[in-house]
C-alpha cells in the first residue's frame, strides 16, 4: 500500500499549518512591505508631480505678473511721455508768455526810455537854446540897449490900460507908496531921475523909489509893488517862449500817445 | 531498497504514527518558517532593503505575477495557498542535495495530501467567489447530464496531480538507484542535477495546475457575469430605441 491515510491526513494538517505560518510570517509582511514601498514611491511621485504642478502654476503666475508689470511699465512710460510732452508744451507756452511779457516790458522800457530821452533832449535843447539866447542877448545888451528898452518901457507905462493903472495905484497905496525898480544894468543918475519923474508923473508924488540890478532880466526893467509887477525885459520874453515851447512839446507827446 | 518514506516509522501508537515523511515535512516547515520569521522580523519599506528581504520579495512578486497572468485576477486571495504549494514542494525537492535527507514529496501520501488540498480548495475558492448556488450550478452546465462527467473530471485531475508529482520525484530516486548500479562513477551526479531540475519543474507545474483549476472554478462566474452584462446592455439598447423616436 503506497498511501498511508493517516500520513495523508497528517500531511494535510501539516500543509495547512504551513500555509498559515507562511501567511503569517512571509506573504503578509512581504506583501505589506511591498505595498507600503509602492505607496511611498507613488506618494513621492505624486508629491513631486504636485510640486511640479505648483512650480508650473507659480511660473505661469510669475510670467503673468511679469507681463502685467511690463504692460504697466509700458503704460506708465506712455503716460509719463504724455505728461512730459504736456509739461514741455506747458513750459514752452509759459516761456513764450514770459518772453512775450519780457519783450513787452522791454518794449515799454525802451519806449519809456526813448520818451524820457526825447523829453530830456527836448528839455536840454530848449535849455541850450535859451542859454545861448540869454548869453547872446547878455553879450549884446549894453547901456544903450538898456536906454532904448527903458524908453519903450516908459512908453508902455504911459499907455497902460486905465484899469491896470488903477490896480497898480491900489497896490501902491497898500505898500505904503514903496516901489522897487530893478534893471539889468546899474542906471545913471540922469536916467534914474527921468524914471522918477515919469513915475511920479503917473502915480503921484511922494513915492519912495528903490533901484536895484538883476542879471536875470538880461535887458529890461521891472517895477515891483508888494503884490504887483510890471516888467518889460528880454528875459521875460524868453520865459514866455520857454513856457510856450514846453506847452507845444506836451501837445506833441499827447498826440503821439493817442 | 525502500520505495516509500512512509515505511520508515519511528514511533507508532495505534493508527497514529510518526514516520520519516512527517519528520522531513516538519523539518521543511520549520526551516521555511524560521527563514521567513528571521527575514520579515525587520522589514524595510524604504529604498534600502536587505538581501534576504530582496530575495523573498522577488519570490513573492514572481509568484503573484504568475498567479495574475494565469488567473487574470487579483492574486491576493490565492497567494497563500498556491505560493505555499510551490515553496513547499520546491524546497522539499531542493533539499535533496543534503545527504541523508529524503524529500517528503517522495511519498505518495504527501502528494495525495497536497492533491486533496487542491481538490478541496477549488470548490472553496469557487464558492467564496460566486456563492454556493452559483458554484454548484457550474456542475449542471450545459445540462444536468454533465454532472457525472464534471465529478469524474474533479477526481481524475486530483489523482493526476498526486501521481504526477509522486511519480516524478520518486522516479528521480529510482533512476539514481538504478544508474548507481549500472554506472556508479559519473552518471549519478548528472542524474542528481537532473533530479533537482525536475523537482523545481514539478513544483512549478503543481502550482500552475492548482492555479488553473481554481481559476477555472472562479472564472466561470466571471464569464457568466460578462454574459449577463452583455444581455442587459443589449436590452438597454433595445429599450433605448423607442425613446429616440
Amino acid at each position: 500500500m503506497l498511501i498511508n491515510w493517516f500520513v495523508v491526513a497528517a500531511q494535510i494538517v501539516n500543509f495547512l499549518i504551513l500555509v498559515l505560518l507562511l501567511k503569517r510570517f512571509l506573504y503578509g509582511p512581504i506583501v505589506q512591505a511591498m505595498a507600503a514601498r509602492e505607496e511611498r514611491i507613488a506618494s513621492q511621485l505624486e508629491a513631486a508631480r504636485q510640486k511640479k504642478e505648483d512650480a508650473e502654476q507659480e511660473e505661469a503666475d510669475l510670467r503673468q505678473k511679469m507681463r502685467s508689470l511690463e504692460d504697466q511699465r509700458q503704460e506708465m512710460l506712455v503716460q509719463a511721455e504724455g505728461e512730459a510732452q504736456a509739461h514741455k508744451e506747458n513750459l514752452f507756452a509759459q516761456a513764450r508768455e514770459e518772453v512775450a511779457a519780457v519783450r513787452q516790458k522791454w518794449a515799454e522800457s525802451v519806449k519809456w526810455q526813448k520818451e524820457a530821452f526825447l523829453a530830456n533832449l527836448k528839455q536840454r535843447l530848449a535849455q541850450e537854446i535859451f542859454a545861448i539866447s540869454r548869453r547872446v542877448l547878455q553879450e549884446l545888451g549894453d547901456l544903450e540897449v538898456e536906454e532904448r528898452l527903458l524908453q519903450v518901457f516908459l512908453e508902455r507905462l504911459r499907455q497902460l490900460a486905465p484899469e491896470e493903472r488903477q490896480a497898480l495905484q491900489e497896490s501902491l497905496q497898500e505898500a505904503g507908496g514903496e516901489l522897487a525898480i530893478s534893471t539889468a544894468f546899474p542906471l545913471t543918475p540922469e536916467t534914474r531921475e527921468k524914471i522918477t519923474a515919469q513915475v511920479q508923473d503917473l502915480f503921484g508924488p511922494g513915492l519912495a523909489l528903490r533901484f536895484s540890478t538883476s542879471s536875470e532880466l538880461l535887458a529890461g526893467i521891472e517895477i515891483l509893488t508888494s503884490s504887483r509887477k510890471i516888467a518889460w525885459s528880454l528875459g521875460n520874453y524868453l520865459d514866455t517862449l520857454e513856457e510856450d515851447l514846453s506847452q507845444a512839446f506836451e501837445d506833441i507827446d499827447k498826440s503821439e500817445a493817442a | 531498497m525502500e520505495i516509500s518514506l512512509d515505511s520508515l516509522v519511528f514511533w507508532r501508537w495505534g493508527p497514529v504514527l510518526l514516520n520519516a515523511t512527517i519528520l522531513y515535512t516538519w523539518l521543511v516547515m520549520a526551516l521555511l518558517t524560521l527563514i521567513s520569521w528571521l527575514v520579515t522580523r525587520k522589514l524595510s519599506t524604504g529604498p534600502k532593503i536587505s538581501r534576504w528581504q530582496n530575495l523573498l520579495e522577488v519570490l513573492v512578486a514572481a509568484m503573484r505575477e504568475q498567479i495574475r497572468q494565469i488567473s487574470q485576477e487579483d492574486p491576493g486571495p490565492y497567494l497563500p495557498f498556491i505560493g505555499t504549494l510551490f515553496i513547499f514542494i520546491s524546497v522539499a525537492n531542493l533539499l535533496a542535495v543534503v545527504p541523508g535527507y529524503h524529500p517528503p514529496t517522495d511519498s505518495l501520501s504527501t502528494t495525495a495530501a497536497l492533491a486533496l488540498c487542491v481538490l478541496v480548495a477549488v470548490p472553496i475558492y469557487g464558492i467564496a467567489q460566486q456563492g454556493l448556488g452559483g458554484y454548484l450550478s457550474h456542475y449542471l452546465k450545459p445540462t444536468v447530464l454533465m454532472l457525472p462527467f464534471h465529478l469524474l473530471s474533479e477526481m481524475t485531475r486530483t489523482l493526476a496531480l498526486a501521481v504526477r508529482l509522486f511519480g516524478n520525484v520518486m522516479s528521480g530516486a529510482m533512476i539514481g538507484a538504478i544508474l548507481l548500479a549500472v554506472a556508479p562513477l559519473f552518471f549519478p551526479l548528472i542524474m542528481q542535477l537532473l533530479e533537482l531540475l525536475i523537482g523545481q519543474v514539478q513544483a512549478f507545474i503543481f502550482a500552475v495546475l492548482a492555479t488553473v483549476y481554481i481559476a477555472s472554478a472562479t472564472q466561470a462566474h466571471e464569464e457568466r457575469r460578462e454574459a449577463v452584462l452583455q444581455s442587459t446592455g443589449a436590452k438597454d439598447r433595445v429599450g433605448d430605441q423607442p425613446k429616440e423616436d
